[in-house]
């Protein structure tokens, strides 16, 4: 068991050797800097609020261009022409003849 | 009353007068209360988070904080009054934060190298010593802590202690010393 005394006199020491600790002599000028800083981040081109909002507006842009691809595809199919050829046979050129002709 | 020195003579300027100034778009004139009052706040950080570094970036935040609230200071009570209530606010709450981050800082602190001039055997000692009494400190309950803080690290009377504390002076007295036996039971058995 520790005397009283001395347990004060170790508070003591532990609060005066705290108590003494220098500080940095520019804080002022570190406090300043930080005030100038938040005062240009409010008052700049770019102020905090504008980050949420663009990327909201990205989003949204996103989102409607979507939309936008979504709707311009049509079900409609297009006509197409099937050959059917007999690899075994002699190539039958008077279709092809043909269908040259009628373009 | 703020001291101000100017030019080797002492400008005596009302508070007031200056908060007005600084109000009215003088921001410079901020400097002159953040010099008034830094080592103030400064002192009691150092009591709730025992670190320059950390004591450093608190009373930063305080002034900041400060600074941006100023036009609600209604002069209800003293600009220190208000002040140490605003800078024992902030402080609660980097501890707070200060509490999550816990676990790294322990670890870059056994990582640290003991430095050459003292014993490592003794520098050990010394800081596990003093970090029982900061420990003991800290798990202090919150006003017995806050009031033990105002009162010994800032010297500051009972009277100006119950004003920031918004409790009566009997309080305070009755925390300082439900301070000190909790210290002792601590300290004598940790």
């Amino acid at each position: 068991m520790k005397k009283e005394t001395d347990i004060e006199k170790r508070i003591d020491t532990l609060i005066a050797e705290e108590r003494n600790t220098v500080m940095n002599p520019y804080l002022s000028t570190r406090v300043m800097a930080a005030i100038e800083q938040q005062h240009e981040r409010k008052t700049g081109i770019r102020p905090l609020l504008w980050k949420p909002v663009l990327a909201i507006a990205s989003l949204a842009l996103v989102i409607l261009l979507g939309i936008t691809v979504g709707n311009a595809y049509t079900s409609e199919t297009t006509e197409q022409a099937f050959v059917l050829t007999n690899d075994a046979a002699t190539e039958q050129f008077a279709f092809y003849l043909q269908t040259e002709k009628e373009e | 009353m703020v001291h101000l020195p100017v030019s080797g003579n002492t400008l005596l300027m009302q508070e007031s007068e200056l908060i007005q100034s600084i109000l009215n778009g003088h921001t410079a004139d901020f400097t002159q209360l953040v010099k008034t009052y830094e080592t103030a706040v400064f002192r009691m950080v150092m009591g709730f988070v025992h670190q320059k570094e950390d004591a450093e970036d608190i009373t930063q935040e305080v002034f900041v904080k400060v600074y941006q609230s100023l036009d609600s200071f209604e002069g209800r009570s003293s600009f220190s009054t208000w002040l140490y209530r605003i800078a024992i606010h902030v402080s609660l709450s980097a501890l707070q934060k200060r509490k999550r981050r816990k676990f790294w800082s322990m670890a870059a602190e056994l990582l640290q190298l003991p430095s050459g001039n003292k014993d490592p055997e003794q520098e050990l000692t010394e800081k596990s010593e003093k970090g029982l009494l900061r420990k003991a400190i800290d798990t202090l309950p919150e006003k017995q802590r806050m009031a033990f803080i105002l009162s010994r690290y800032e010297e500051l009377p009972q009277k100006e202690v119950a004003l920031i504390m918004d409790i009566s002076e009997g309080a305070v007295e009755q925390l300082l010393l439900r301070a000190r036996e909790n210290l002792k039971k601590k300290l004598q058995h940790p």
